[in-house]
């Protein structure tokens, strides 16, 4: 549908005429102030084609301007499938309808009709109607306020994008089928397990009872298997007990006991007579070993005795031979001590010698150092004594070399000073005649004479004349400064003793020469007393001092320093020699001396030793004598003998009892004793216990047996068979309905999206200049669920209302696009549709309807005609499209 | 001189059936019984000597005094002649057992508990009967050895009363335990040898016969639910042997292949061709094969309809298949989600590597019922 033009008369606020013509195919901006009906242009366009022209009431009265009762007219001209159409509609008073399609025309209740079947609605049964009775146009048109809303599609609009959408993907969804199906899936789901994927209770309730039987089965199992132990252990004690019955167990052990004790009581008898022999025998051997013993200590002794003598003789023996070597060592010592005095004297007089050799080479050698010395020191002396001389004598000339310079320079100065009064001083070149005498200021001069005049002269030649010159110029100055340079240098020359510079120069030379002089005797000091003269004196009162204490030489001449030093060699030399003699005699006298203390103490203890062995050899022969008087060495030897044979007949009679107590066997029978006697308890406690133990057996087994464990444990057995096979069966249904839910879910989802995808196709070019990382998320009811970024869905109610709205406008485009494709033409009508936009998304929307209105019809209408001067959309002002017409007046 | 007896075994009164739904398992429990009571009707009517019980009276030693005593009372029909209970390997004759139980409780003077092999001389010593009983549960020596020693006075009949596997003669696998001779009844010279623990009627010769038990209590395949009336001429005349049939329950087991409406029709079929009444049957089918999605559905209404004809059914799945067929698919639904949910988990039961394959077969027949029932309700 294209609308092309509208003229609205009478309506509501447009009390003056509305005409607008040449409305754009594709955007098309209406700018109206506030309050001036760009709204009111809306109202009219959805009044002129969904309000039933003879409409009246309420609904009719608000068609018509505050308080005036007109003929509200509208006008309109559109196209549809490519087809002109005019349609005329007037209300409330005389109302008229009129359309004029290519098809031909139609008027009154004819043209609402024909509207219906055009552009598909369904008009309200009552009243003006709605968004709902407006067919698509609800969706497209919208008005002031609403656009930031959800979508909220008729049913018309629904069920057209549905066949539309239909129509491209095919029956996706399946329709209300499929969702019956889903929902009863769901529902058996949701019976089985919880929203987080658990068992319900239901079916956990299923899983309990077979545990709970298991439980049950388990213990009746349990204790019949107790039972079916106690009955194998009732029979064993039960055959056991008749064993021993059957086999007389009891009473054969108890005759094997009577026997047991029997032999034990011969043992017994045995046993008595054994220990007495044993006890005879132990007497027997004590008496034996007793006279053994007194026959061995007898022989013993006589043995000693002997042993004693034969010790002490060879004692004597070794003693005697020591004598001859004591008396032979005693002369050798007595030879070796005279030796080594004869080396003591020797060695002292070699000493003595050396000794006064000593002396003399020492004073040999001081006399000649002392005469060094003095001769150093007397040339010292006498060098020093020069030094000092010339010394004086320099020092005594007043000008020094810095005196001469000063004086160099006043006299230079001085010269200067004349030479340049004299090179303006006034030349006199005088001749005296002969004879005559010619003075100037006083002095006489020579015949030819030439003086420079530099101040006032008097020239007289006697008794002639005199003649005074005052030369002219600047002299003065001159005059004067010669004459104080000359001042100075007299007067230096004066301070100096000095007639001229020359003498000044010859006395500086002097000077010099008597210094150097001077420091040339210093040197020579140095030489002969490097360290000073005191120095010098003092190691010379040093040696003196030596000297004095060294005792002269007695010989008349002294020898030289070599034969001292010679003589001295040879004593030591000699004294070495004689040293060497006196160790070799001390040594071999000590030698004499040890070896003969060594033979005198052997002597001393063989004589002791031998001592105390004759000692020995008297007391034995006392003992032994005193011994065999008591009792003779034959008495001994008797008795010895006789005891040997008793004990021989004791241990035979012991030996015999022992052999007839082992045949007895003592042990075995002791063991068989016990044996017996063990056994005889044990089996009379065994048959206790059996029983004891059968009577409880039977008395368990019986309260047991009543309570029909067999009968239960079968039936829970194959309750629980049941049970299991049961859950198993449930296991699987619900696995089943979990995957038949879970399919089921997942293809109604890509099912849903595979539907809306035609519309998401259209509206994605549109967001991507909106938003370009976003999706859009249409639902199956076409309204807006939310907006994708990544993995995130941002539902729609939580976005910003700008971008609800901008949503909003996108989405309807798009539907719009696909009617559009699919043969349905709808125009898109916002009314102050883009109001929460920033300057950014508000250029890009412009952008965004500028592209849509390549294909739609779009119409803003709007109060901000700055915002959409740059659109380059087609642009009405409602104030331009007012008109005074010749109709209007004449009914007003 | 003539004796009649009736050889009956295998009791197992006390026998659970709690596989089945309660109430049809405690019907069956308590039928024993009833047929007990039958046994001694006939044994009335018939005029018998002795009811020989060869073993397995009680199904275990455990059973309730209530149970015991209900036994008893199930017996009160017959008291003209001896009721010989032999212990069996159930309820073997050990220190505590039913037996000693039975003689606490006290029992009447016409029924004998054989637990000892002493010989019971009936008939004025005409009929000498030589028991075997067990005292375990399990004997590895032949306890039926003893009666070729045994002495019986002259002229007597001798009739031999053993529980156990004859060797080499019973069909399937041969059970060592508590074993006897095939031969036994000429060896002993035994006019006629009583046997129990096979639960079908089985003649292992002209003399030695297992009674089988009188109310079937399995689904394997034999001559269940009998009892034998045995006429014996007199000592080394051959035994006349009647089978009597006392069993209320007939136990069946269907092995089915299905492959599509056809055989479950046939299946049908088969479960109408059981006698009536339809409820004395006890049905165990096991079904195999490959059914499409509504076949399947058709299979689980008849199951239904024919659970509640029997008196209980019991269908196991060995390796049943369903497989969606483009049929099933368009019944469900032509487009939309749901068809792509039912390919989808066509694809995850045909993919064993997926964990959830093996329960993709469920989720499709349950789309499918979903389906079908939300038809229905249209």
């Amino acid at each position: 549908m294209i609308i092309k033009s509208i003229e609205v008369r009478n309506f509501r606020k447009f009390t003056e005429p509305i005409v607008i013509n040449k409305i754009d195919p594709g955007l098309t901006v209406i700018i109206g102030d506030n309050e001036e009906g760009k709204s009111t242009l809306l109202d009219a366009l959805r009044t002129a084609i969904f309000v039933r022209y003879n409409i009246s009431g309420d609904v009719a009265t608000s068609l018509l301007p505050y308080h005036s009762a007109v003929r509200p007219e509208i006008k309109l001209a559109f196209e549809l499938h490519g087809n002109d159409y005019s349609l005329v509609k007037s209300f409330c008073q005389h109302p008229a309808a009129e359309l004029i399609g290519p098809e031909g025309s139609w008027s009154g209740g004819a043209v609402d009709d024909k509207l219906q079947e055009l552009l598909k609605f369904k008009p309200a049964g009552r009243g003006a109607g709605d968004d709902r009775h407006r067919g698509i146009w609800g969706l497209f048109w919208v008005e002031q306020g609403r656009s930031f809303k959800e979508l909220e599609p008729n049913d018309d609009s629904r069920s057209a994008i549905r066949a539309t959408l239909e129509s491209e993907v095919g029956d996706v969804l399946g329709g209300k089928r499929g969702s019956k199906i889903l929902a009863s899936i769901t529902r058996q789901f949701e019976r089985r397990f919880t929203g987080s994927g658990r068992p319900t209770q239901e079916y956990a309730k299923t899983i309990r009872t077979t545990e709970a039987l298991e439980t049950e089965y388990t213990e009746v199992k349990s204790r019949l298997s107790s039972y079916d132990q106690n009955v194998v252990g009732l029979e064993a004690k039960l055959d056991r007990l008749s064993k021993y019955n059957s086999e007389k167990t009891l009473e054969k052990t108890l005759k094997s006991l009577q026997s047991a004790q029997e032999k034990h009581q011969q043992i017994e008898q045995l046993e008595k007579q054994r220990s007495e022999r044993v006890s005879d025998q132990r007497v027997a051997t004590a008496e034996s070993e007793a006279a053994s013993g007194a026959w061995e200590k007898r022989k013993e002794d006589i043995e000693s005795l002997g042993v004693a003598m034969t010790a002490a003789q060879s004692l004597e023996v070794q003693r005697a031979e020591l004598d001859p070597s004591i008396s032979e060592l005693q002369s050798n010592l007595s030879l070796h001590s005279t030796a080594r005095g004869k080396a003591e004297t020797a060695l002292t007089d070699a000493q003595g010698r050396l000794t006064l050799a000593d002396q003399e080479l020492r004073y040999v050698r001081a006399k000649i150092s002392i005469g060094g010395l003095e001769d150093r020191l007397r040339k010292a002396r006498r060098a020093n004594d020069k030094a000092k001389d010339f010394q004086a004598k320099g020092k005594a000339i007043q000008l020094d070399p810095r005196g001469l310079a000063t004086l160099r320079k006043l006299d230079k100065e001085a010269e200067e000073a004349r030479v340049t009064l004299e090179a303006v001083a006034t030349g006199l070149k005088i001749l005296t005649p002969s004879g005559k005498t010619m003075t100037l200021n006083g002095e006489k001069l020579a015949a030819d004479a030439s003086r420079r005049i530099t101040d006032v002269t008097k020239l007289e030649i006697k008794d002639v004349c005199q003649i005074t010159v005052t030369p002219g110029g600047d002299l003065d100055e001159l005059r004067d400064r010669h004459r104080k340079c000359a001042q100075k240098l007299g007067e230096a020359f004066g301070r100096y003793g000095l007639k001229n510079l020359a003498e000044g120069e010859g006395q500086v030379e002097e000077r010099k020469t008597m210094l150097d002089e001077a420091a040339k005797q210093t040197e020579l000091v140095f030489i002969h007393a490097p360290d000073g003269l005191e120095v010098l004196e003092s190691e010379l009162s040093l040696q003196e001092v030596v000297l004095k204490d060294l005792s002269e030489p007695q010989r008349k001449q002294l020898p030289t320093l070599s034969d001292a030093e010679k003589k001295l060699e040879d004593l030591q030399s000699n004294r070495v020699a004689t040293q060497e003699k006196l160790r070799k005699a001390v040594s071999q006298e000590e030698e004499t001396r040890t070896q003969l203390v060594d033979v005198q103490q052997k002597s001393a203890r063989r004589d002791g030793e031998l001592k105390h062995s004759r000692e020995r050899v008297a007391q034995a022969n006392a003992d032994l004598e005193r011994n065999r008087r008591m009792k003779a060495d034959e008495v001994l030897k008797n008795e010895y003998a006789s005891a040997l044979r008793k004990e021989e007949a004791a241990r035979v009679a012991a030996e015999s009892t022992e052999r007839e107590w082992e045949a007895a066997q003592p042990e075995k029978i002791q063991l068989q004793l016990e044996q017996a006697g063990k056994a005889v308890k044990e089996i009379q406690r065994n048959i206790d216990g059996l029983n004891e133990g059968i009577r409880e057996l039977q008395t368990e087994l019986r309260t047991l047996g009543q309570m029909g464990l067999g009968e239960k444990a079968e039936d829970l057995s194959a309750k629980l068979d049941g049970a299991r096979a049961e859950l198993q069966r449930v296991e699987r249904e619900a696995r089943a309905i979990k995957l038949l839910y879970e399919v089921l879910t997942q293809a109604e989802k890509e099912a849903k999206e595979e539907f809306l995808s035609p519309v998401t196709k259209r509206v994605q070019p549109y967001l991507k200049m909106l938003m370009p990382e976003a999706e859009l998320v249409l639902d199956e009811n076409i309204e807006i669920a939310g907006l994708r970024r990544g993995s995130v869905i941002e539902p729609f109610g939580s976005l910003s209302l700008g971008t609800r709205e901008q949503l909003a406008v996108l989405a309807r485009l798009a539907f719009a696009d696909l009617l559009q494709e699919k043969g349905q033409p709808a125009a898109v009508i916002l009314d102050d549709a883009i109001v929460y936009a920033d300057e950014e998304r508000f250029k890009d929307m412009l952008l965004i309807l500028a592209k849509a209105a390549k294909n739609l019809q779009v119409i803003v209408l709007t109060c901000h005609e700055r915002d959409y001067a740059s659109s380059g959309a087609h642009i009405v002002r409602l104030a331009d499209c007012r008109r005074f017409d010749s109709t209007a007046a004449k009914e007003a | 001189m003539s004796f009649k007896i009736l050889h009956t075994a295998d009791w197992q009164i006390g026998k659970q059936f709690g596989f089945m739904t309660q109430d049809a398992g405690a019907i069956v429990r308590v039928q024993r019984l009833k047929t007990v009571e039958e046994i001694a009707k006939i044994a009335s009517a018939r005029r018998v000597d002795a009811v020989l019980v060869a073993g397995d009276v009680f199904e275990n030693n455990t059973l309730a005094d209530d149970t015991l005593r209900k036994t008893l009372q199930a017996m009160r029909y017959f008291k003209d002649g001896k009721w010989i209970l032999l212990p069996g390997n159930h309820d073997p004759a050990s220190a505590e057992s039913a037996w000693t139980r039975l003689e606490r409780i006290g029992i009447p003077e016409h029924i004998v508990a054989a637990t000892s092999e002493e010989p019971i001389l009936l008939g004025d010593n005409g009929l000498a009967l030589l028991p075997a009983p067990l005292h375990r549960k399990h004997e590895v020596r032949d306890l039926t050895e003893s009666f070729d020693s045994t002495k019986t006075p002259e002229g007597a009949i001798r009739v031999g009363l053993a529980h156990g596997s004859v060797e080499h003669v019973l069909p399937g696998e041969w059970d060592a335990k508590n074993p006897i001779a095939s031969d036994r009844a000429s060896l002993a010279k035994l006019d006629y040898l009583a046997l129990g623990d096979w639960h079908g009627t089985f003649r292992a010769n002209d003399r030695t016969w297992y009674a089988g038990t009188p109310e079937p209590d399995s689904f394997k395949e034999n001559d269940t639910g009998n009892v034998l009336l045995v006429t014996l001429d007199g000592p080394g005349a051959l035994p006349h042997v009647e089978k009597i049939p006392v069993g209320q329950f007939v136990w069946h087991r269907i092995e089915k292949e299905l492959h599509g409406a056809e055989d479950i029709a046939h299946l049908t079929h088969q479960f109408s061709a059981l006698s009536e009444p339809h409820s004395r049957h006890i049905v165990q089918t096991r079904i195999s094969g490959v059914l499409d999605l509504a076949s399947r559905n058709t299979l689980d209404e008849v199951l239904a309809e024919w659970t509640a004809k029997f008196h209980y059914l019991t269908a196991a799945e060995v390796n049943l298949v369903t497989t969606p067929t483009e049929d099933d698919f368009d019944r469900i639904d032509l487009s939309g989600f749901v068809r792509t949910a039912l390919e989808r988990l066509r694809e995850i039961q045909k993919d064993s590597s997926n964990p959830e394959h093996e329960y993709a077969d469920e989720a499709m027949r349950r789309l499918y019922f979903e389906h079908v029932s939300g038809e229905k309700k249209q």
